[in-house]
């Protein structure tokens, strides 16, 4: 071997074990943030605040949209849901986009739906609207159809017919608490408005048991790939959100559940078409006019637990989305790169950038690259063998043991699973993670990032919407 | 099926004398009031009159003495009765049944001590005479379950027993003047255990006449709508709140006021929103009632009351 | 060599990480099971006590032995099944009943949270103090106030906020100069427990409030609905600031007494569209003779929020969807058109 390789392997090697030492900096910054915040708050009655908000002298009314393309599975337990929500003033909008499937007819039968006059005022550009229809028995469900346009067009539609100053949107496979709504409204409601939008956790409905649009009891699926998932969306609500949340420098609220001023929203154009992650460079397009605007609004993010959704749990599935929101991501930062360590923008440009960019878009990169140099190591041996094994154990560090801190909080404070075996099930599983499951997402998001550099010309015609992403980018 | 036995053998006897048809016209009206018992919710009475002591008249005075008397008594007491009761000789030429209308025992016993106070005295034909004296029994029905034949037996038998304790002696039969309960089914739809637990307690300690409340819980819209016990073809209280898991309360309202027998149903619905609109929405899409929570517990117990005193 | 040293180290280090995790995970666990067993007891007390609690709360008949608290499990119980009450029950007897009940048996308790390390336990207290009316335990919270110890800022609101729900006179002077960097929101929440009393020694200070409370104090004018209030409202039309002025308005069009409809008409030119869209609002409280000729001019205006709201303010009115009709029948303006046509097809 030539001395030109083993400088090379050890140049990789020292890129990795930097990046490795780097990454778990940052994550147990993070978690002990998250630990501070949630430790702060054990015991608090929660229902006591959110309580104090329900009075409707000082709630916001808010229109909610769920885009609807071919969810005719779904979308009945959703609406269910939405309608069974304790918030003194909001309209439901459901907004078929041009589905193939009986969510149309669903819809009218189930709720009585009837068409009306409407005049809709054509503040962002969408497909055309074929028609509008009310429910008669709750006047505050409306239903349109119109011309596929994928989701942020939907989107944009539902926004253009909606009449109060607040939107949420909701997926439509989705299910809310009863008071999910209130509480997400809660930080836009006591900064009296300071706050333009904000998002909550999301949580895999996945062997949960739920009923027409209610979690009646809450269990761990059977399958391993979902709790490997659930496992993620825990880590990712620990490292992503919390801590970033509190200095305003979240990049991410997820689709399937936030609100956001509409006003706003207009302001910044509504939901970019071009892209598949609508939601996230929404976000981060709100963030770049606040800057620019120099405007003290905030975009946060509520920890509580609050919107439930349907996880994929075959392989071909997951795989899809996990390449599908990191081509997302990968959208969102480039389009906006120029705020990549910009100072005009910030804490967002200087922290929150290249933190994604490094860490979240570029690290599957960079730890394929650390499983290949393992592998490698362990054939030719030598001085790259013990190199390895260091290697080895700061993945067993930063996959599982993150992992598995998630889980001691999740047990801790979060309590989402009330049961004690499907707690020591995640327990177990995420001790696993690092030696199955974290190879094939870091393999399907390196496959995203190829899909940027390949097809970025084909995503608007080739898919319309398929699953959609519900708050999940570590 | 032995009670129908029972009374045919009753009825059986009247037809064996004369008057038979008198009885079945008896027989008919006691029916025809004693369905309307339940519906009007008034009860009516049966009274039994007999001359006090008639066995002794007929030995002292004779058979065409006692007939006198018979005759004239029950004339006397066709002129005393009112223009909605209606008299019946009964098998026994001494012994009177008449029927009250819209009457309880009360009024009964003021209408016998009326006829008593002017008992006619009764002049034989040898410049003889006798003060008459008169016994009665009382019988009120107040429930539609009591068969003519009961009734019939048990007046009989208590104008037996006042008769044998003297003159003017009124026996009341006290067996058939409670009205039967009627049954009431009460839905609360309430997903708090504690709540459901106040409302429950608050309609056990209701107090109410003529009313059995049998009352059920369900936690949201869904499971009270799929149950059996929501198909009503009585009336049907529903107290529920409007934000319920499942189907909310407005769409269990939408559904119950679409079933057919949609006017059994009477909904009290809780709502924390307090605006006219979802006031008036509510009211369109047809509750009774909207209370606006926080609720007293009183008030909302006695609009219940009301509710149930209107029922009647 | 020193790499295997460094190595030996690193693998110790991460198997020690790894154990500890494991150990916490168990007492985290058995932590969870004792809770379990704990909230199954306090669920069983409230189904075991919930009928004694109805007697007396509702009926005021004597408190049953049995529903004095022994154990924290008693409390939390208890506590559970108060919060429901006082949430969805109302009634004079009622509350009163439930502030006797915890001053009895509960108020050490409450006094020593009060006092609590913990933040939460605190800030629960606190609550709860407001909730239960708890009234002799305002002088701790005064206590509070007034001493050297720093609190968090929504302990200060909830602080204030028992003051305020006793209508307690210091309050103001805490407002004046608040130990919190409060929001809009936070102050409205306080202001809107004043009374008039009050309200009115805030307003005779006007001038020299801080501007934030400057304008709650006209919001809140409009959300009390204070008819006395529409002059003070109305010098506040001048205001330099826009802000200001469209809150004004939008208060006085909540209590909906215009006295003087000239005030307003300068409104009509605004260059801002949300003066214009309020003195489209306003005229409802105006007689439709008067008010129709500005509002089918504001029918015009450029902004949809201006012309939406004037098109309502005439449909509100009784002969509203005629003149309506006729104004959809004579128009040859696209916009006015599209507008009534949404108004009328809505009724």
């Amino acid at each position: 071997m030539s001395t030109f390789t083993s400088y090379l392997l050890l140049f990789f090697g020292g890129i990795i074990f930097v990046y490795m030492l780097l990454v778990i900096f940052s994550y147990s910054t993070m978690f002990l943030y998250a630990l501070l915040q949630l430790r702060k708050e054990y015991k608090l009655d929660k229902h006591e605040s959110d309580e104090e908000l329900s009075d409707i002298t000082y709630v916001k009314p808010v229109s909610i949209i769920v885009p609807a393309y071919n969810e005719e599975a779904g979308i009945l337990d959703s609406v269910h849901s939405l309608l069974s929500l304790s918030y003194p003033q909001m309209e439901v909008i459901v907004v078929n986009d041009g589905s193939s499937d009986k969510t149309q007819d669903k819809m009218i039968a189930h709720f009585q739906m009837e068409p009306i006059q409407k005049v809709i005022r054509q503040q962002l550009d969408t497909k055309p609207v074929t028609a509008v229809y009310r429910s008669t028995i709750h006047p505050n469900l409306l239903f349109i159809t119109k011309q596929n346009g994928g989701k942020a067009d939907a989107l944009n539609a539902g926004i253009n017919l909606s009449k109060y100053p607040y939107f949420c949107s909701v997926d439509g496979d989705s299910i809310l608490e009863s008071t999910s709504l209130l509480k997400v409204m809660k930080p836009i409601i006591t900064s009296n408005e300071e706050v333009i939008a904000s998002g909550g956790s999301i949580r895999i409905a996945n062997g949960t048991d739920i009923q027409m649009g209610s979690v009646m009891s809450v269990s761990l699926s059977e399958k391993s790939l979902v709790i490997m998932q659930v496992i993620e969306y825990l880590r990712a609500f620990l490292v992503g959100r919390v801590a970033l949340s509190k200095h305003n420098m979240v990049l991410i609220i997820s689709g399937a559940f936030s609100v956001f001023s509409k006003k706003w929203v207009i302001e910044a154009g509504g939901y970019l078409k071009s892209t598949v992650g609508e939601d996230m460079e929404l976000v981060v397009r709100l963030h770049r006019m606040i800057k620019e605007q120099k405007s003290s609004n905030r975009i946060e993010f509520v920890p509580d637990p609050v919107c439930w959704t349907e996880a994929p749990e075959n392989i071909k599935g997951l795989r899809r989305q996990r390449a599908r929101w990191h081509r997302g991501l990968l959208e969102s930062l480039w389009k906006h790169r120029k705020m990549t360590l910009n100072p005009k923008y910030g804490a967002v440009g200087m922290i929150s950038f290249p933190y994604f960019w490094l860490i979240e878009c570029l690290g599957p990169l960079i730890e394929l690259g650390g499983y290949i140099y393992i592998v490698y190591a362990f054939f030719t041996g030598g001085i790259y063998f013990e190199f390895a094994i260091v290697l080895v154990l700061l993945f067993i560090l930063y996959g599982s043991v993150f992992s598995m801190i998630s889980v001691l909080f999740e047990a801790w404070s979060l309590k989402t699973y009330p049961k004690i075996t499907d707690l020591i099930r995640l327990f177990m599983y995420s001790f696993t993670e690092v030696f199955w499951y974290r190879p094939l997402t870091i393999f399907w998001r390196c496959e995203g990032i190829l899909q940027f550099f390949l097809k970025r010309d084909e995503w608007g015609h080739m898919e319309r919407r398929g699953l959609s992403r519900k708050g999940l980018e570590e | 099926m032995k009670q129908e036995m029972k009374s045919m053998s009753l009825i059986s006897r009247p037809f064996s004398n004369t008057d038979s048809h008198d009885f079945d016209l008896l027989h008919w009206i006691y029916d025809l009031q004693a369905a309307n018992v339940a519906r009007s919710k008034t009860s009516f009475a049966l009274v039994f009159v007999a001359i006090h002591a008639f066995n002794e008249l007929l030995e002292q005075y004779g058979e065409d003495s006692a007939n006198q008397a018979c005759q004239q008594i029950s004339e006397y007491l066709n002129n005393q009765i009112r223009n909605t009761d209606k008299i019946f000789q009964l098998s026994q030429k001494n012994k009177w049944a008449i029927l009250m209308l819209h009457s309880g025992q009360e009024e009964a016993k003021y209408f016998l001590k009326r006829i008593f106070q002017s008992i006619p005295y009764i002049d034989f034909e040898q410049g003889m005479g006798m003060q008459m004296g008169l016994s009665a029994s009382i019988v009120e029905i107040a429930n539609s379950t009591t068969s003519y034949a009961e009734a019939l037996s048990a007046g009989e038998e208590a104008l037996q027993l006042a008769n044998v304790k003297g003159d003017k002696e009124i026996y009341i039969v006290e067996m058939f003047n409670k009205p039967e309960l009627e049954k009431i089914k009460v839905s609360i739809i309430e997903d708090d255990e504690v709540m459901k637990s106040i409302l429950l307690t608050m309609l056990q300690r209701i107090a109410i006449d003529y009313f059995e409340l049998s009352i059920q819980t369900f936690n949201d819209g869904n499971q009270f709508l799929q149950s059996s016990w929501s198909q009503s073809g009585h009336t049907h209280i529903v107290i529920m709140n409007d934000i319920l898991p499942k189907k909310n309360g407005i769409a269990v309202l939408h559904e119950l006021r679409r079933m057919p027998n949609s006017k059994k149903y009477i909904v009290f619905m809780f709502s924390k929103l307090k605006t006219e609109e979802d006031m008036i929405y509510a009211f369109e899409a047809g509750v009774d009632e909207y209370i606006i929570k926080p609720y007293n517990v009183k008030l909302v117990a006695a609009r219940l009351k009301r509710m149930l005193a209107r029922l009647r | 060599m020193m790499i295997e040293n460094k190595l030996l180290l690193l693998l110790i280090g991460i198997l020690l990480l790894m154990s500890l995790l494991i150990a916490l995970f168990i007492y985290i666990i058995i932590q969870r099971m004792l809770e379990t067993s704990s909230l199954a007891k306090v669920e069983q007390y409230m189904k075991k006590h919930n009928v004694q609690l109805y007697l007396y709360l509702i009926e005021g008949k004597e408190l049953s032995k049995d529903l004095i608290p022994h154990t924290g499990l008693d409390i939390r119980a208890i506590e559970e099944m108060l919060v429901r009450y006082t949430k969805n029950i109302s009634g004079e007897d009622v509350s009163f009943r439930i502030t006797a009940y915890i001053e009895r048996y509960l108020q050490e308790h409450y006094r020593k949270q009060l006092k609590s390390s913990k933040w939460s336990i605190r800030i629960n207290t606190l609550y709860k103090i407001s909730d239960f009316r708890l009234y002799f335990l305002v002088n701790d919270v005064f206590e509070m106030l007034n001493s050297q110890k720093k609190y968090s800022k929504q302990e200060y609101f909830q602080m204030y906020k028992v003051l305020a729900t006793f209508e307690s006179p210091i309050l103001i002077s805490f407002l004046l100069h608040p130990k919190a960097d409060f929001g809009e929101m936070e102050y409205k929440k306080l202001l809107y427990y004043l009374n008039q009393q009050q309200f009115e020694i805030l307003i005779d200070q006007y001038e020299s409030l801080p501007s934030i409370l400057k304008n709650i104090i006209i919001d809140i004018v409009g959300m009390k609905n204070v008819v006395e209030f529409v002059p003070f409202l109305e010098k506040r039309l001048n205001d330099d600031s826009l802000e200001t002025r469209i809150r004004a308005l939008k208060s006085i069009d909540q209590i909906g007494l215009i006295r003087e409809i000239d005030l307003y008409l300068p409104f009509l030119q605004s260059p801002y569209w949300e003066e214009r869209m309020m003195v489209a609002k306003l005229l409802v409280h105006v007689p439709m003779s008067e008010s129709l000729p500005y509002l089918q001019d504001l029918l015009k205006d450029s902004s949809w929020w201006v012309r939406s709201r004037a098109a309502q303010s005439i449909h509100s009115n009784k002969k509203g969807k005629e003149i309506l009709e006729s104004i959809k029948a004579t128009t040859n303006d696209r916009f006015v058109f599209d507008m009534v046509q949404e108004v009328i097809g809505k009724g």
